[in-house]
């Protein structure tokens, strides 16, 4: 059973939305969701982060960490399958690099190629390397798409897709929870729970809400 | 550029003295996590078929190709397990097998037990990584409704009676859970139905057990 | 500050989760169950004070063989290096769980590999122990492993008796107890962690 592009859009941003179901990216979910402006600023740039960081991932993955014949020691130096190293176990340590260096790299480009929308991300980006749904994308990429080590049927196009979607689903809850929580500042909330613990209470309603699209039928 | 130098040398050595450690730890574990994963499906496969004395695993051989479509060479893969009930391998109780389908956030593996008329023992979840609390209701606890859902009820069932009761069939579904029950149903019924002619029981005998 | 004092302000002074708020999704997504909980803790503890303690052996290597200057050069891949020993360190978990505790390893599941970008360890790696020599170090990496591990299970005990009426794998509340499924399902670890977070407010407001 594979899933197509349409229902790993619906899976990724209501089904097992990255925040509300699957947990991850909690702290700048609820760091960066006091205003709606920087909410919508964050929520780019991590789509924008974890669309690169899961593309270069899974080349690293498939041509050079996985012994297949995808293997760049296969198809240049001609190395037999069975003495291809298998590099699979240091997948979180080139993963983790590989972000670091991209966010570092997008953060210069922009910073070159336009001031504005640096302006507009710039304070973001050095956030976004430790949040864990970039990361979290790109493990799960390689877990979802690939069997024995070998990229699965559209697997690369399948990868762009989850990647863009979970990014979706990350901005739509950052910017949903940002709005009401430029609302609740204006409210009459007890003292103890003005916040974070009101903005985790608002996070649990939230999530009953999304817990509602888990009896949709994506099949 | 005595500087980027500098950074260099500092980072290569770091990089490689933990790579180098890393290879160390995982010449050693690997074997480990090797036979952890078959005593996992020893331990399924006696749940499945707990009377079976002997498990003999049947092989096929699937060619590994290259992206030219050329041979590379040929892996031998288990396709299921016939279960003996003596030493001697000559009387056959069954047949175990593994599917694998597509649920609600992850793949669930089950190891399933048939006996020799295709029909379904006993079946057990291997793994699944649902959401807690709904896809894990499917190794049998009380769901949302209090109605009663076990792996049990696979018991006795035939390829054809093989639906969860939303596509109007007879396994129940776990309420809240569809997409799990329905998978782990569906898994199950197209490998079976791909396993019968190999293992020498025809669809039509297995029609005629209802 | 004594040793002790460095173990014991993590738990409650310090905690990393209720106080510093950092560690927030293995804390809501692993609280599921005790076991899980336990074993999360146990592992970032492990990360957090070998990694505690190979940086600040470096920064005290740096500082003997490197003149000031070049000390301040190579401040600038301070970052990936960290990096580069916390992931490290996390690749050994992941092997040694995988083969010694597979069940364990397989319902940690995502969130082993993602011990790389907890914040609690680069936190303290950046504000500890790159700045205190060993002991101190590791100390700090006790306190802090014992503070998340603590909050885990204070939110996991909660909800694995209300959620599944079971304490550490074991049913005790009687098989007439209707479990509370939303405490295990994702809105109730929202809630829980709410209600703490509210209560250890206003015992603050109290006390002033």
């Amino acid at each position: 059973m594979e899933y197509g592009i349409f229902q790993i859009i619906i899976l990724s941003i209501f089904i097992n939305n990255f925040v509300v179901s699957r947990f991850l990216g909690l702290c700048p979910y609820m760091g960066v969701s006091k205003q709606l402006d920087s909410a919508i600023g964050m929520g780019m740039g991590v789509t924008f982060v974890m669309v690169m960081a899961s593309m270069s991932t899974w080349l690293l993955y498939t041509f050079f960490l996985s012994p297949t014949y995808h293997n760049i020691f296969y198809s240049i130096f001609n190395t037999p399958i069975d003495k291809i190293p298998d590099l699979t176990f240091l997948r979180t340590i080139v993963f983790i690099l590989v972000i670091a260096a991209l966010v570092q790299f997008i953060e210069m480009y922009i910073q070159k190629v336009s001031p504005t929308l640096y302006r507009a991300l710039g304070i973001y980006l050095p956030l976004i390397t430790t949040n864990c749904t970039i990361l979290g994308v790109a493990v799960l990429n390689i877990d979802m798409f690939f069997t024995d080590g070998l990229p699965r049927e559209n697997s690369f196009i399948n990868t762009l897709v989850q990647a863009f979607a979970a990014g979706i689903g990350f901005s739509l809850m950052l910017i949903l929870m940002a709005g009401i929580r430029e609302k609740l500042e204006l409210s009459d909330i007890p003292k103890p729970l003005r916040g974070l613990p009101i903005a985790f209470i608002m996070a649990g309603l939230m999530s009953i809400a999304f817990l509602g699209f888990a009896g949709m039928n994506v099949q | 550029m005595k500087n980027i130098l500098r950074l260099s040398i500092v980072m290569t050595i770091v990089s490689l003295l933990s790579a180098f450690l890393l290879a160390e730890l995982y010449s050693i574990t690997k074997p480990k996590i090797e036979i952890q994963k078959m005593a996992k499906t020893m331990e399924a496969l006696k749940m499945v078929q707990p009377d079976a004395r002997v498990l003999v695993p049947v092989t096929q051989k699937i060619p590994v190709k290259d992206g030219a479509g050329n041979i590379l060479f040929d892996r031998e893969v288990i396709i299921y397990y016939q279960a003996f009930a003596n030493e001697d391998s000559s009387q056959l109780l069954g047949f175990a097998f593994k599917s694998e389908g597509n649920g609600y956030s992850s793949v669930i593996e089950t190891m399933v037990g048939i006996d020799t008329s295709g029909q379904i023992g006993r079946i057990k979840i291997l793994s699944q990584k649902e959401t807690p609390g709904l896809g894990t209701l499917s190794e049998d606890s009380e769901p949302f409704t209090g109605k009663k859902w076990s792996t049990k009820q696979f018991e006795g069932k035939t390829s054809k009676q093989l639906k969860v009761d939303k596509d109007g069939g007879q396994i129940v579904s776990i309420t809240g859970a569809t997409i799990t029950s329905r998978a782990i149903t569906n898994s199950i019924k197209s490998k079976l139905e791909t396993l019968l002619p190999r293992m020498g029981i025809s669809q039509d005998k297995n029609e005629e057990g209802n | 500050m004594s040793l002790f004092a460095e173990v014991i302000k993590g738990i409650y002074k310090e905690n990393p989760v209720f106080r510093l708020v950092l560690g927030l999704c293995p804390t809501l997504a692993l609280s599921t169950s005790m076991s899980n909980a336990i074993g999360m803790g146990m592992a970032a503890t492990f990360v957090l004070v070998c990694s505690n303690a190979i940086i600040s052996l470096l920064v005290l290597l740096f500082s003997k063989i490197l003149s000031e200057e070049g000390q301040k050069s190579i401040d600038k891949i301070r970052i990936p290096v960290y990096i580069v020993i916390i992931a490290c360190f996390v690749i050994i978990v992941e092997m040694v769980m995988s083969a010694y505790f597979p069940a364990l390893s397989e319902s940690l599941g995502i969130f082993i590999p993602l011990i790389v970008v907890n914040c609690i360890i680069l936190g303290r790696a950046e504000g500890f122990a790159n700045k205190n020599s060993v002991l101190p170090s590791i100390a700090d990496g006790i306190g802090m492993g014992l503070g998340f591990t603590a909050a885990l299970c204070s939110l996991a005990i909660v909800r694995e008796l209300l959620g599944s009426g079971k304490m550490l794998g074991h049913a005790v509340l009687g098989a007439g107890y209707k479990p509370m499924l939303i405490m295990i399902l994702p809105p109730g670890a929202f809630f829980l962690i709410g209600i703490y977070l509210g209560i250890l407010n206003w015992l603050d407001l109290r006390k002033k």
